[in-house]
Protein backbone atom coordinates (compact mmCIF):
# COMPACT_ATOMS: atom_id res chain seq x y z
CA UNK A 1 0.00 0.00 0.00
CA UNK A 2 1.33 3.38 -0.71
CA UNK A 3 2.12 5.82 2.08
CA UNK A 4 0.92 9.15 2.00
CA UNK A 5 3.36 9.91 5.02
CA UNK A 6 6.42 8.67 5.72
CA UNK A 7 8.66 9.63 8.60
CA UNK A 8 12.47 9.03 8.96
CA UNK A 9 14.45 8.56 11.77
CA UNK A 10 13.37 12.10 12.90
CA UNK A 11 15.09 13.50 15.39
CA UNK A 12 14.35 17.11 17.56
CA UNK A 13 16.34 17.84 20.83
CA UNK A 14 14.78 20.34 23.37
CA UNK A 15 16.46 21.11 26.67
CA UNK A 16 14.45 18.63 28.22
CA UNK A 17 12.54 16.45 25.77
CA UNK A 18 14.01 14.60 22.40
CA UNK A 19 11.95 13.38 19.80
CA UNK A 20 13.99 10.33 19.91
CA UNK A 21 14.08 8.51 16.06
CA UNK A 22 10.76 8.60 14.85
CA UNK A 23 9.82 6.23 11.72
CA UNK A 24 6.18 6.31 10.72
CA UNK A 25 4.32 5.22 7.80
CA UNK A 26 0.71 6.32 7.00
CA UNK A 27 -0.78 4.47 3.88
CA UNK A 28 -3.22 5.92 1.85
CA UNK A 29 -6.54 5.60 2.60
CA UNK A 30 -6.36 4.82 6.35
CA UNK A 31 -7.19 6.58 10.13
CA UNK A 32 -4.09 6.39 12.16
CA UNK A 33 -4.74 7.06 15.71
CA UNK A 34 -1.78 8.97 17.63
CA UNK A 35 -1.91 8.27 21.22
CA UNK A 36 0.95 9.18 23.98
CA UNK A 37 0.51 11.26 27.49
CA UNK A 38 0.71 14.86 27.32
CA UNK A 39 4.09 16.11 26.32
CA UNK A 40 5.03 12.50 24.96
CA UNK A 41 5.78 14.04 21.66
CA UNK A 42 2.74 13.78 19.73
CA UNK A 43 1.91 17.56 18.86
CA UNK A 44 6.31 18.00 17.78
CA UNK A 45 5.87 15.20 15.45
CA UNK A 46 2.57 16.68 14.05
CA UNK A 47 4.10 20.27 13.95
CA UNK A 48 7.48 18.92 12.37
CA UNK A 49 5.66 17.23 9.59
CA UNK A 50 3.62 20.75 8.84
CA UNK A 51 7.56 22.10 9.14
CA UNK A 52 6.39 24.57 12.16
CA UNK A 53 9.00 23.35 14.41
CA UNK A 54 12.47 22.62 12.92
CA UNK A 55 13.68 19.01 12.44
CA UNK A 56 17.49 18.24 13.40
CA UNK A 57 17.75 15.14 11.34
CA UNK A 58 15.79 12.75 9.68
CA UNK A 59 13.31 12.75 6.72
CA UNK A 60 9.72 13.52 6.22
CA UNK A 61 8.14 12.95 2.83
CA UNK A 62 3.83 14.07 2.55
CA UNK A 63 2.58 12.60 -0.92
CA UNK A 64 6.05 11.28 -1.39
CA UNK A 65 7.50 14.96 -1.92
CA UNK A 66 10.07 16.49 1.18
CA UNK A 67 8.13 18.39 3.89
CA UNK A 68 10.27 21.24 3.62
CA UNK A 69 11.90 21.49 0.02
CA UNK A 70 8.05 21.47 -1.58
CA UNK A 71 6.29 23.32 1.88
CA UNK A 72 3.73 25.09 -0.57
CA UNK A 73 2.87 22.26 -2.48
CA UNK A 74 2.38 20.12 0.21
CA UNK A 75 0.15 22.08 2.45
CA UNK A 76 -2.72 22.58 -0.27
CA UNK A 77 -3.46 19.38 -0.07
CA UNK A 78 -3.37 19.03 3.97
CA UNK A 79 -5.63 20.21 6.12
CA UNK A 80 -4.73 20.61 9.76
CA UNK A 81 -6.68 20.82 12.97
CA UNK A 82 -4.50 22.74 15.93
CA UNK A 83 -5.60 22.28 19.67
CA UNK A 84 -3.31 25.04 20.67
CA UNK A 85 -3.93 27.56 17.67
CA UNK A 86 -5.92 28.86 14.96
CA UNK A 87 -7.49 32.61 13.83
CA UNK A 88 -7.97 34.90 15.84
CA UNK A 89 -11.32 35.01 17.44
CA UNK A 90 -12.41 38.64 16.86
CA UNK A 91 -13.10 36.90 12.87
CA UNK A 92 -16.34 35.91 11.78
CA UNK A 93 -17.04 32.63 9.67
CA UNK A 94 -17.39 35.29 6.92
CA UNK A 95 -13.86 36.72 7.76
CA UNK A 96 -12.55 33.53 7.35
CA UNK A 97 -13.88 32.34 4.00
CA UNK A 98 -12.77 35.93 2.79
CA UNK A 99 -9.19 34.91 4.09
CA UNK A 100 -8.91 31.06 3.19
CA UNK A 101 -9.70 31.54 -0.30
CA UNK A 102 -6.35 33.49 -1.10
CA UNK A 103 -4.42 30.61 0.47
CA UNK A 104 -6.04 27.48 -0.69
CA UNK A 105 -6.43 27.36 -4.71
CA UNK A 106 -8.96 24.88 -3.95
CA UNK A 107 -11.08 26.50 -1.62
CA UNK A 108 -14.64 25.22 -1.73
CA UNK A 109 -16.81 28.02 -0.88
CA UNK A 110 -19.76 26.90 -1.09
CA UNK A 111 -18.97 23.29 1.13
CA UNK A 112 -17.88 25.50 3.61
CA UNK A 113 -20.83 27.41 3.66
CA UNK A 114 -22.79 24.16 3.94
CA UNK A 115 -21.01 22.63 6.53
CA UNK A 116 -21.29 25.83 8.68
CA UNK A 117 -25.33 25.57 8.24
CA UNK A 118 -25.43 22.31 8.61
CA UNK A 119 -23.73 23.20 12.10
CA UNK A 120 -25.35 25.64 12.71
CA UNK A 121 -22.44 28.61 13.14
CA UNK A 122 -23.82 32.32 12.87
CA UNK A 123 -21.62 33.60 10.23
CA UNK A 124 -21.62 36.97 11.01
CA UNK A 125 -20.89 36.39 14.55
CA UNK A 126 -16.82 36.71 16.06
CA UNK A 127 -15.95 33.12 17.19
CA UNK A 128 -15.08 34.64 20.39
CA UNK A 129 -18.56 34.91 20.95
CA UNK A 130 -19.05 30.95 20.13
CA UNK A 131 -19.24 27.99 22.44
CA UNK A 132 -15.92 25.62 23.17
CA UNK A 133 -17.98 23.10 20.82
CA UNK A 134 -18.48 25.55 18.21
CA UNK A 135 -15.04 26.83 18.07
CA UNK A 136 -13.85 23.50 17.24
CA UNK A 137 -16.83 22.82 14.40
CA UNK A 138 -15.14 26.10 13.03
CA UNK A 139 -11.92 24.37 12.90
CA UNK A 140 -12.83 21.12 11.52
CA UNK A 141 -15.13 22.87 8.96
CA UNK A 142 -11.82 24.99 7.53
CA UNK A 143 -9.74 21.97 7.62
CA UNK A 144 -12.18 20.66 5.10
CA UNK A 145 -13.29 23.16 3.12
CA UNK A 146 -10.13 22.66 0.49
CA UNK A 147 -10.94 19.54 0.07
CA UNK A 148 -7.61 18.47 1.03
CA UNK A 149 -6.11 14.49 0.63
CA UNK A 150 -4.63 14.59 4.41
CA UNK A 151 -6.09 15.52 7.44
CA UNK A 152 -3.74 16.43 10.78
CA UNK A 153 -5.36 16.56 13.75
CA UNK A 154 -4.62 17.29 17.07
CA UNK A 155 -7.32 16.66 19.66
CA UNK A 156 -9.93 17.55 17.13
CA UNK A 157 -12.69 16.19 19.75
CA UNK A 158 -11.67 17.20 22.59
CA UNK A 159 -14.26 19.97 24.75
CA UNK A 160 -16.76 18.21 22.31
CA UNK A 161 -20.53 16.82 23.70
CA UNK A 162 -20.93 12.97 22.51
CA UNK A 163 -23.56 14.40 20.02
CA UNK A 164 -21.28 16.82 18.52
CA UNK A 165 -18.03 14.05 18.93
CA UNK A 166 -20.04 11.55 16.68
CA UNK A 167 -21.36 13.99 14.20
CA UNK A 168 -17.32 15.04 13.58
CA UNK A 169 -16.50 11.12 13.62
CA UNK A 170 -18.74 10.64 11.09
CA UNK A 171 -17.32 13.75 9.11
CA UNK A 172 -13.98 11.83 9.20
CA UNK A 173 -15.51 8.48 8.14
CA UNK A 174 -17.07 10.19 5.13
CA UNK A 175 -13.90 12.19 4.16
CA UNK A 176 -11.49 8.13 4.52
CA UNK A 177 -14.67 6.96 1.71
CA UNK A 178 -12.20 8.22 -1.23
CA UNK A 179 -8.70 5.76 -0.83
CA UNK A 180 -6.30 8.54 -1.48
CA UNK A 181 -7.47 9.99 1.74
CA UNK A 182 -5.77 9.71 5.07
CA UNK A 183 -5.93 10.96 8.47
CA UNK A 184 -3.43 11.43 11.33
CA UNK A 185 -5.02 12.15 14.58
CA UNK A 186 -4.01 12.80 18.11
CA UNK A 187 -6.92 11.91 20.83
CA UNK A 188 -6.99 11.11 24.49
CA UNK A 189 -10.41 9.76 23.85
CA UNK A 190 -9.49 6.82 23.25
CA UNK A 191 -12.86 5.77 22.47
CA UNK A 192 -12.94 7.96 19.45
CA UNK A 193 -10.11 5.95 18.08
CA UNK A 194 -11.19 3.00 18.53
CA UNK A 195 -14.31 3.94 16.50
CA UNK A 196 -12.46 5.20 13.77
CA UNK A 197 -8.70 4.34 13.23
CA UNK A 198 -6.94 1.53 11.17
CA UNK A 199 -3.75 2.15 13.12
CA UNK A 200 -2.75 2.63 16.42
CA UNK A 201 0.52 4.42 17.38
CA UNK A 202 1.93 5.24 20.93
CA UNK A 203 4.43 7.61 21.16
CA UNK A 204 6.26 7.79 24.75
CA UNK A 205 9.29 10.05 26.00
CA UNK A 206 9.73 11.05 22.58
CA UNK A 207 10.01 7.88 21.14
CA UNK A 208 7.28 5.29 19.37
CA UNK A 209 6.59 2.22 21.27
CA UNK A 210 4.22 0.45 18.98
CA UNK A 211 2.51 1.31 15.90
CA UNK A 212 0.08 -1.50 14.83
CA UNK A 213 -3.34 -2.09 12.77
CA UNK A 214 -5.79 -1.19 15.56
CA UNK A 215 -8.05 -4.68 14.46
CA UNK A 216 -4.49 -6.96 16.02
CA UNK A 217 -4.21 -5.03 18.69
CA UNK A 218 -7.90 -5.77 20.02
CA UNK A 219 -8.06 -8.77 18.88
CA UNK A 220 -5.05 -10.55 19.26
CA UNK A 221 -3.52 -8.60 22.20
CA UNK A 222 -4.98 -9.85 25.71
CA UNK A 223 -5.45 -8.32 28.93
CA UNK A 224 -4.46 -10.80 31.30
CA UNK A 225 -5.85 -10.67 35.51
CA UNK A 226 -4.48 -13.11 37.44
CA UNK A 227 -3.20 -13.61 40.93
CA UNK A 228 0.10 -13.35 42.75
CA UNK A 229 0.26 -17.11 42.77
CA UNK A 230 -0.39 -17.88 38.79
CA UNK A 231 2.00 -14.68 37.85
CA UNK A 232 4.70 -16.07 39.47
CA UNK A 233 4.30 -19.00 36.74
CA UNK A 234 4.07 -16.78 33.86
CA UNK A 235 7.29 -16.54 31.89
CA UNK A 236 8.33 -13.02 31.51
CA UNK A 237 8.86 -13.95 27.41
CA UNK A 238 4.85 -14.27 27.21
CA UNK A 239 3.72 -11.14 28.16
CA UNK A 240 4.58 -7.09 27.18
CA UNK A 241 4.36 -5.20 30.60
CA UNK A 242 2.65 -6.07 33.61
CA UNK A 243 0.86 -3.57 36.19
CA UNK A 244 0.36 -4.93 39.76
CA UNK A 245 -2.70 -3.66 41.57
CA UNK A 246 -3.89 -4.37 45.27
CA UNK A 247 -4.91 -7.98 44.67
CA UNK A 248 -3.91 -8.71 41.74
CA UNK A 249 -1.37 -8.36 38.25
CA UNK A 250 -2.81 -6.89 35.20
CA UNK A 251 -0.72 -8.46 32.09
CA UNK A 252 -0.59 -7.31 28.39
CA UNK A 253 -0.18 -10.35 26.16
CA UNK A 254 0.85 -9.94 22.25
CA UNK A 255 -1.27 -12.78 21.34
CA UNK A 256 -3.77 -14.15 23.82
CA UNK A 257 -4.67 -17.25 22.42
CA UNK A 258 -1.42 -18.64 21.96
CA UNK A 259 -1.43 -17.65 26.28
CA UNK A 260 -4.86 -19.37 26.88
CA UNK A 261 -3.20 -22.51 25.38
CA UNK A 262 0.17 -22.50 27.59
CA UNK A 263 -1.85 -21.09 30.80
CA UNK A 264 -4.52 -22.22 32.18
CA UNK A 265 -5.74 -18.46 33.31
CA UNK A 266 -9.66 -18.18 33.15
CA UNK A 267 -9.50 -13.73 33.14
CA UNK A 268 -8.12 -13.10 29.61
CA UNK A 269 -10.24 -9.79 28.50
CA UNK A 270 -10.53 -7.80 25.32
CA UNK A 271 -7.62 -4.72 26.06
CA UNK A 272 -9.13 -1.44 25.34
CA UNK A 273 -6.45 1.48 23.69
CA UNK A 274 -6.43 2.83 27.47
CA UNK A 275 -5.55 -0.54 28.91
CA UNK A 276 -2.81 -1.08 26.33
CA UNK A 277 -1.27 2.86 26.37
CA UNK A 278 -1.21 2.61 30.55
CA UNK A 279 0.55 -0.50 30.39
CA UNK A 280 2.98 0.75 27.69
CA UNK A 281 3.61 3.39 30.05
CA UNK A 282 3.32 3.02 33.52
CA UNK A 283 3.80 -1.19 33.25
CA UNK A 284 7.16 -2.94 34.02
CA UNK A 285 8.95 -5.36 31.78
CA UNK B 1 1.82 35.98 -3.78
CA UNK B 2 -1.86 35.31 -3.30
CA UNK B 3 -0.68 33.81 0.30
CA UNK B 4 0.92 37.29 1.45
CA UNK B 5 -2.79 38.85 0.38
CA UNK B 6 -4.53 36.09 2.43
CA UNK B 7 -2.21 37.04 5.06
CA UNK B 8 -2.81 40.80 4.57
CA UNK B 9 -6.66 40.56 4.78
CA UNK B 10 -6.38 38.42 7.64
CA UNK B 11 -4.51 41.15 9.77
CA UNK B 12 -7.10 43.79 8.22
CA UNK B 13 -10.07 42.16 9.57
CA UNK B 14 -8.44 41.65 12.94
CA UNK B 15 -8.06 45.39 13.15
CA UNK B 16 -11.60 46.46 11.80
CA UNK B 17 -12.28 46.28 15.30
CA UNK B 18 -9.89 49.50 15.89
CA UNK B 19 -11.54 51.01 12.80
CA UNK B 20 -14.26 53.34 15.51
CA UNK B 21 -10.66 54.36 17.66
CA UNK B 22 -8.98 55.17 14.29
CA UNK B 23 -11.71 58.17 13.35
CA UNK B 24 -11.77 59.20 16.62
CA UNK B 25 -8.31 59.62 16.90
CA UNK B 26 -8.13 61.35 13.56
CA UNK B 27 -11.07 63.63 14.48
CA UNK B 28 -9.68 64.47 17.91
CA UNK B 29 -5.87 65.37 16.00
CA UNK B 30 -7.92 67.68 13.18
CA UNK B 31 -9.50 69.11 15.88
CA UNK B 32 -6.76 69.85 17.90
CA UNK B 33 -4.83 71.45 14.76
CA UNK B 34 -7.50 73.68 13.89
CA UNK B 35 -8.53 75.29 17.39
CA UNK B 36 -4.78 76.22 17.86
CA UNK B 37 -3.41 80.01 17.09
CA UNK B 38 -2.18 78.72 12.95
CA UNK B 39 1.77 78.83 13.66
CA UNK B 40 3.83 76.93 11.60
CA UNK B 41 4.39 73.77 13.39
CA UNK B 42 0.80 73.03 13.65
CA UNK B 43 0.97 70.96 10.44
CA UNK B 44 4.12 69.39 11.26
CA UNK B 45 2.33 67.96 14.34
CA UNK B 46 -0.57 66.74 12.34
CA UNK B 47 1.72 64.55 9.92
CA UNK B 48 3.72 63.32 12.82
CA UNK B 49 0.33 61.84 14.70
CA UNK B 50 -1.01 60.47 11.78
CA UNK B 51 2.15 58.48 10.79
CA UNK B 52 2.90 57.60 14.26
CA UNK B 53 -0.90 56.64 14.95
CA UNK B 54 -1.43 54.46 12.01
CA UNK B 55 2.04 52.85 12.37
CA UNK B 56 1.40 51.90 15.65
CA UNK B 57 -2.02 50.69 15.08
CA UNK B 58 -1.42 48.52 12.16
CA UNK B 59 1.16 47.02 15.01
CA UNK B 60 -1.72 45.57 16.93
CA UNK B 61 -1.88 42.85 14.27
CA UNK B 62 1.21 40.67 16.18
CA UNK B 63 -0.86 41.22 19.08
CA UNK B 64 -3.61 39.55 17.76
CA UNK B 65 -1.76 36.93 16.71
CA UNK B 66 -0.26 36.44 19.85
CA UNK B 67 -3.24 36.39 21.70
CA UNK B 68 -4.93 33.78 19.52
CA UNK B 69 -1.44 32.08 18.91
CA UNK B 70 -2.14 32.04 15.58
CA UNK B 71 1.51 31.76 14.33
CA UNK B 72 1.58 28.40 14.13
CA UNK B 73 -1.73 27.73 12.67
CA UNK B 74 -1.19 30.14 10.30
CA UNK B 75 2.12 28.14 9.22
CA UNK B 76 -0.29 25.24 8.74
CA UNK B 77 -1.36 27.52 5.44
CA UNK B 78 0.19 26.95 2.07
CA UNK B 79 2.39 29.58 3.00
CA UNK B 80 6.09 29.85 4.35
CA UNK B 81 8.06 32.10 7.28
CA UNK B 82 9.22 34.23 4.72
CA UNK B 83 5.43 35.30 3.62
CA UNK B 84 4.54 35.80 7.05
CA UNK B 85 7.19 38.52 8.03
CA UNK B 86 6.78 40.06 4.57
CA UNK B 87 3.13 40.59 4.92
CA UNK B 88 3.88 41.87 8.16
CA UNK B 89 6.30 44.26 6.79
CA UNK B 90 4.04 45.11 3.98
CA UNK B 91 0.96 46.00 6.54
CA UNK B 92 3.21 48.58 8.48
CA UNK B 93 4.72 49.97 5.71
CA UNK B 94 1.71 50.81 3.77
CA UNK B 95 -0.07 51.88 7.22
CA UNK B 96 2.44 54.56 7.77
CA UNK B 97 2.52 55.90 4.19
CA UNK B 98 -1.41 55.90 4.44
CA UNK B 99 -1.30 57.84 7.67
CA UNK B 100 1.06 60.37 6.59
CA UNK B 101 -0.42 61.09 3.29
CA UNK B 102 -3.78 61.29 5.36
CA UNK B 103 -1.77 64.08 7.87
CA UNK B 104 -0.55 65.98 4.98
CA UNK B 105 -3.78 65.97 3.41
CA UNK B 106 -4.92 67.58 6.67
CA UNK B 107 -2.07 69.66 6.68
CA UNK B 108 -2.59 71.48 3.55
CA UNK B 109 -6.33 71.92 4.14
CA UNK B 110 -5.53 73.55 7.20
CA UNK B 111 -3.14 75.77 5.45
CA UNK B 112 -5.40 76.66 2.59
CA UNK B 113 -8.23 77.61 5.55
CA UNK B 114 -5.83 80.06 7.29
CA UNK B 115 -5.64 81.66 3.12
CA UNK B 116 -2.16 80.41 2.84
CA UNK B 117 -0.45 78.60 0.14
CA UNK B 118 0.95 75.50 1.07
CA UNK B 119 4.72 75.13 0.70
CA UNK B 120 4.45 71.52 -1.29
CA UNK B 121 8.13 71.18 -0.88
CA UNK B 122 8.30 71.74 2.61
CA UNK B 123 5.37 68.99 3.27
CA UNK B 124 7.01 67.09 1.14
CA UNK B 125 10.31 67.15 3.28
CA UNK B 126 8.28 66.44 6.64
CA UNK B 127 6.19 63.99 5.39
CA UNK B 128 9.49 61.80 4.04
CA UNK B 129 11.43 62.71 6.90
CA UNK B 130 8.04 61.51 9.25
CA UNK B 131 8.48 58.05 7.21
CA UNK B 132 12.47 57.88 8.15
CA UNK B 133 11.72 58.86 11.66
CA UNK B 134 9.05 56.14 11.63
CA UNK B 135 10.71 53.31 10.13
CA UNK B 136 13.35 53.51 12.42
CA UNK B 137 11.35 53.08 15.53
CA UNK B 138 9.30 50.44 13.34
CA UNK B 139 12.27 48.50 12.51
CA UNK B 140 13.58 48.04 16.13
CA UNK B 141 9.75 47.13 17.35
CA UNK B 142 9.02 44.78 14.82
CA UNK B 143 12.77 43.34 15.48
CA UNK B 144 12.29 43.41 19.24
CA UNK B 145 8.49 41.92 18.79
CA UNK B 146 10.11 38.47 16.63
CA UNK B 147 12.67 37.95 19.23
CA UNK B 148 10.92 38.72 22.16
CA UNK B 149 7.29 38.74 21.60
CA UNK B 150 4.37 41.26 21.64
CA UNK B 151 4.63 42.50 25.29
CA UNK B 152 8.40 42.39 25.92
CA UNK B 153 8.35 44.18 22.51
CA UNK B 154 5.84 47.11 23.62
CA UNK B 155 8.37 47.49 26.78
CA UNK B 156 11.60 48.00 24.93
CA UNK B 157 10.35 50.06 22.62
CA UNK B 158 8.68 52.63 25.36
CA UNK B 159 12.19 52.45 26.92
CA UNK B 160 14.21 53.48 23.76
CA UNK B 161 11.17 56.02 23.54
CA UNK B 162 12.24 57.29 27.02
CA UNK B 163 16.27 56.96 25.86
CA UNK B 164 15.43 59.12 22.87
CA UNK B 165 13.09 61.55 25.07
CA UNK B 166 15.93 61.97 27.76
CA UNK B 167 18.87 62.28 24.78
CA UNK B 168 16.35 65.25 23.42
CA UNK B 169 15.94 66.68 26.20
CA UNK B 170 19.56 66.84 27.11
CA UNK B 171 20.49 68.51 24.55
CA UNK B 172 17.99 71.25 24.57
CA UNK B 173 19.21 72.24 28.19
CA UNK B 174 22.52 71.75 26.69
CA UNK B 175 22.24 74.08 23.80
CA UNK B 176 20.63 76.45 25.83
CA UNK B 177 22.82 76.71 28.52
CA UNK B 178 25.26 77.42 25.64
CA UNK B 179 22.98 80.05 24.63
CA UNK B 180 22.28 78.60 21.03
CA UNK B 181 19.58 79.54 19.74
CA UNK B 182 17.38 76.07 18.02
CA UNK B 183 16.13 75.45 15.19
CA UNK B 184 12.41 75.93 15.76
CA UNK B 185 11.58 77.40 12.34
CA UNK B 186 13.24 74.70 10.18
CA UNK B 187 13.80 76.43 6.68
CA UNK B 188 14.63 74.61 4.02
CA UNK B 189 16.80 77.04 1.75
CA UNK B 190 19.59 74.87 0.67
CA UNK B 191 19.98 72.94 -2.66
CA UNK B 192 19.34 69.78 -1.29
CA UNK B 193 15.74 70.08 -0.44
CA UNK B 194 14.25 69.22 -3.78
CA UNK B 195 16.10 66.00 -3.39
CA UNK B 196 15.48 65.29 0.52
CA UNK B 197 12.33 63.58 0.20
CA UNK B 198 14.33 61.29 -2.23
CA UNK B 199 16.93 60.38 0.09
CA UNK B 200 14.45 60.18 3.34
CA UNK B 201 12.67 57.80 0.93
CA UNK B 202 15.52 55.98 -0.06
CA UNK B 203 16.96 55.91 3.77
CA UNK B 204 13.75 54.65 4.96
CA UNK B 205 13.27 51.68 2.60
CA UNK B 206 16.89 50.74 3.33
CA UNK B 207 16.10 50.28 6.82
CA UNK B 208 13.31 48.50 6.63
CA UNK B 209 14.44 46.06 4.29
CA UNK B 210 17.71 45.58 6.89
CA UNK B 211 15.26 45.12 9.51
CA UNK B 212 13.26 42.94 7.54
CA UNK B 213 16.19 40.63 7.07
CA UNK B 214 16.49 40.40 10.76
CA UNK B 215 13.00 39.93 11.07
CA UNK B 216 13.54 37.20 8.82
CA UNK B 217 16.37 35.57 10.58
CA UNK B 218 14.98 35.38 13.92
CA UNK B 219 11.62 34.11 12.75
CA UNK B 220 13.05 31.17 10.72
CA UNK B 221 15.28 29.98 13.77
CA UNK B 222 11.88 30.45 16.19
CA UNK B 223 10.54 27.57 17.86
CA UNK B 224 6.59 28.19 17.64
Amino acid sequence: MENILEIKNLTKEYDRFKLNNINLNLPKGTIMGFIGENGAGKTTTMKTVLNIVNRDSGSIKVFGKDNIKEEELIKEDIGTVLNDSFLSEYLTPKDINKIMKNFYRTWDEKLYFKYIEHFKLPENKMSKEFSSGMKIKLKIIVALAHHPKLLILDEPTSGLDPIARNEILDLFQEFIQNEEHSILVSSHITSDLEHIADYITLINNGEIVLSKLKDELIEQYGLVKCTEQEFNQIDSNDYIKYRKNRNEYDLLTENKYKFKKKYNIQVIDKPGLDDIMTLYIKGEN
Amino acid sequence: MNAIKGLLIKDLLQLKSYKRMIIIYMIIFTFFAVSQPHTTGIEITIIIWFAFGFGMFSTAAFSYDEISKSDSYVLTLPTTKKETVISKYILIIASTTIGTILGMAISLIITAIYGQFPDIINLLVVGTGTILVMSFVQSIHICCIYKYGVTKGRILILIMAAIAALLIAATVFTVKNLNMELPYDVSFSNILINFLPIIFIAASSMIYYISYKISYKIYIKKEI
